[in-house]
């Protein structure tokens, strides 16, 4: 599936690292890496990481 | 930026919206555009194992070679979710771009270290601050691996800002590292398995621990308007990612 829609050698692909997908979240691990954007000039502004979750987005811990 | 294939995609999405709508039949078609990584398991996965048509959805995935040119697709509303890494997010949001994170992708965990920073084998670069005035290929000059190669780099004794990123695909960074025109990259699977595979290259560091051991790396987001518009369907791509 992956090699089709990259474009990669499906062998190599299966034989390599792969990403770590996750069902749900934390509230921290998005806010790690809003401040780590803030700190480091990627982003301009501060704030919280809850505003940009919709709803929809399965959480691990309180919203 | 927007690539030359991501133009000729956005056409053929204009283009072919209302017929690929018509032929799902009872489904509801959904339009995913994805910058095409391995992450992209997660979506394909739910599609060829039915878990979208089990909820009445019909999953018409794109890839695209990056967050720019899926934010003008889902704005011009030629694309109803967007996938990708989360620093276009942040800062889409932070420009007053009316979007939201709908479901988590990949997480990146120093433990299952997945993002490393790449020279080529022969190069003459083995400390942070061997890297100091070099060029970094990149999928866009402020993303995530740029701005963790330079703090990387502060941290060791480099000078960050002193690295110079050019705007590459992914798909075309280990080329480039081969021959020379760019000193460095951060590459990720399915490219980091290539790389990794061509014994030509040679690993400097784990440059997205700077940021922290563990962080969402990547999401799908969506309009807010389309969130409010639709929050059956948003919750029902959802439940498939998750199932």
């Amino acid at each position: 599936m992956v090699a089709a829609f990259t474009g990669q050698n499906p062998a190599m692909i299966a034989a390599g690292v792969r990403s770590i997908t996750t069902q749900s979240v934390t509230l921290a691990e998005v806010q790690r890496a809003l401040d780590f954007a803030f700190a480091h000039g990627v982003i301009d502004r501060h704030y919280d990481a809850k505003v940009m979750l919709a709803a929809s987005v399965p959480m691990t811990g309180p919203r | 930026m927007l690539a030359r294939r991501d133009f000729l995609t956005l056409g053929a999405l204009a283009a072919l919206g209302p017929a690929r709508a018509a032929a799902a039949d009872d489904l509801h078609t959904i339009r995913l555009l994805s910058v095409p990584t391995d992450a992209t398991k997660q979506v394909l996965y739910a599609d060829q194992a039915g878990l979208f048509r089990k909820r009445g959805l019909h999953a018409d995935i794109q890839p695209m070679g990056s967050g720019a040119a899926i934010f003008a697709a889902m704005l011009g509303g030629s694309a109803d979710f967007g996938g990708g890494s989360l620093f276009p997010v942040f800062q889409a949001y932070g420009r007053g771009l009316p979007i939201r994170i709908v479901a988590p992708i990949s997480i990146y965990d120093t433990n299952f270290c997945d993002a490393w920073l790449l020279v080529a084998k022969d190069a003459p670069i083995h400390s942070a601050r061997d890297l100091n005035g070099k060029i970094m290929g990149a999928d866009t000059a402020i993303d995530i691996y740029v701005s963790s190669a330079r703090a990387w780099m502060d941290q060791r004794g480099g000078d960050g800002k002193s690295l110079r990123p050019i705007e590459l695909p992914a798909s075309g960074q280990l080329v480039a590292l081969n021959a020379g025109r760019i000193d460095v990259a951060v590459l990720r699977p399915p490219y980091l398995t290539v790389a990794m595979g061509s014994g030509t290259v040679r690993v400097l560091g784990k440059p997205l621990d700077v940021i922290a051991p563990r962080f969402l790396l990547s999401c799908w987001f969506a309009t807010t308007d389309f969130i409010a518009k639709n929050p059956d369907v948003v919750n029902a791509f959802v439940a498939a990612l998750v199932e």
